[in-house]
């Protein structure tokens, strides 16, 4: 299933280039070119081929799944590599308490399609339904009410681009004051607020 | 006889300089407008010497460019396949017999979905991915059963009922792809990729579906 569903995502993340065009995508998984061509009795599967062709349809794509080999299909298999346990998100309840005070954030600077928290979300690399690719090179920091849980190692960039915007935002970090980033929050005219969340985890 | 005689059927589009296609007792022969008389006439003394009596009736031994073939409009000027109005009205009626019930035996669901697979040609791949709830019911029960139209099932059909005959043409002779872009995806252990012709990356962490 997941093979289909991924496959949907590319398509889903590449749909400003491949809108009104012919195209072949190519995948080392058999099953998947083969029930994109057939549909499957498994429904969910199913679902997927019919959201796949919806998806044809309302953006005229002509669709080719095809097979190749996995030793032809490296720089898509190394990009699976990419992500995992650094791809992190607050939980629901802990997010509520934190904007409780504020009110909702309008964008998610730093998520993904899979963890986003708000309908509007930035991504490190295209995924379906993401507004923009890397926060850090958005301009529209201004026109935003920002949601930043970023990498620790983005926060000194994060704090920078908050302070250069002067932009509303959220920015939620590690209680780390012995930090090098941890003196830049009360650096100069406008320094951040701090609160503290404990957040427990409970399975 | 058959045996005997086929080598015969075999022999005549070989003079005809066209092809022979034929599935049991039907047969359909392509061969080129200009000579299309002296044609016909081979094929009638072919079939007579074979002892094989043509139903005359049931054929078509005039040169045409539409024909109804072993269930399907075969239309040589579009070059497409399409489904007779006979057969799509049938199904049309099925269809509207069990939207019009809460509850349809599962026979009924199998002559639909038995139409809809008998029409893949014209229609092409949509006929057997969008028939596949009635397919479900058919794994799932025996003929005899009775059973309640879910909510997806009701989509599906009335997916069907909103179509037109016309709306399907599958090409006999489709064009061979050429695509605009290539792009390659691959999904690893919890996470998946691609790439847009080797430059754009994209990647994701997996989530359950919706």
């Amino acid at each position: 299933m997941w093979g289909l569903l991924h496959c949907l995502h590319c398509l889903e993340s590449f749909l400003d280039i491949i809108r009104h065009e012919s195209v072949q995508i190519f995948t080392d998984n058999s099953n998947v070119v083969r029930v994109m061509g057939q549909g499957s009795t498994d429904l969910r599967l199913n679902d997927i081929v019919l959201r796949t062709i919806s998806l044809t349809i309302k953006h005229d794509i002509s669709l080719l799944p095809t097979w190749v080999p996995r030793d032809q299909n490296k720089i898509a298999d190394g990009l699976t590599h990419l992500e995992g346990p650094c791809d992190w998100t607050l939980m629901a309840d802990v997010f509520q308490k934190i904007i409780a005070p504020w009110g909702l954030p309008t964008i998610d600077r730093f998520a993904s399609h899979s963890n986003h928290l708000l309908d509007r979300f930035n991504s490190m690399l295209r995924c379906p339904g993401s507004v923009g690719i890397n926060a850090l090179a958005q301009r529209d920091w201004l026109e935003h009410f920002n949601w930043c849980f970023p990498p620790f190692n983005l926060i000194p960039s994060v704090t920078s681009i908050i302070r250069q915007f002067s932009a509303a935002s959220i920015l939620v970090l590690p209680l780390w004051p012995s930090s090098s980033w941890w003196p830049l929050l009360s650096k100069g005219q406008h320094s951040f607020l701090l609160y503290t969340v404990v957040a427990c985890y409970h399975a | 006889m058959l045996h005997n005689s086929y080598e015969n059927y075999l022999y005549i589009p070989a003079l005809l300089g066209g092809r022979l296609i034929n599935y049991l007792d039907d047969f359909l022969f392509l061969v080129s407008d200009s000579q299309s008389t002296a044609h016909r006439q081979l094929v009638l003394d072919t079939f007579k010497s074979a002892g094989l009596a043509i139903n005359e009736s049931k054929s078509h031994l005039q040169f045409t460019r539409l024909l109804t073939h072993l269930g399907f409009v075969i239309d040589l000027d579009p070059g497409s396949f399409e489904v007779p109005q006979e057969r799509w009205e049938s199904l049309q009626q099925l269809i509207t017999e069990a939207l019009s019930r809460q509850k349809v035996l599962v026979h009924l669901l199998s002559r639909i979905a038995g139409h809809l697979s008998s029409m893949n040609l014209a229609i092409g791949p949509i006929a057997l991915i969008k028939s596949r709830q009635c397919h479900s019911y058919l794994q799932q029960y025996s003929l005899q059963f009775c059973v309640a139209i879910s909510d997806s099932l009701r989509d599906e059909l009335t997916y069907w009922s909103h179509l037109s005959r016309t709306h399907f043409r599958e090409k006999i002779w489709p064009s061979p792809f050429t695509s605009d872009i290539s792009i390659w995806c691959d999904d690893g252990a919890a996470s998946w990729g691609g790439c847009h012709d080797g430059e754009s990356k994209i990647a994701g962490t997996r989530f359950l579906p919706p």
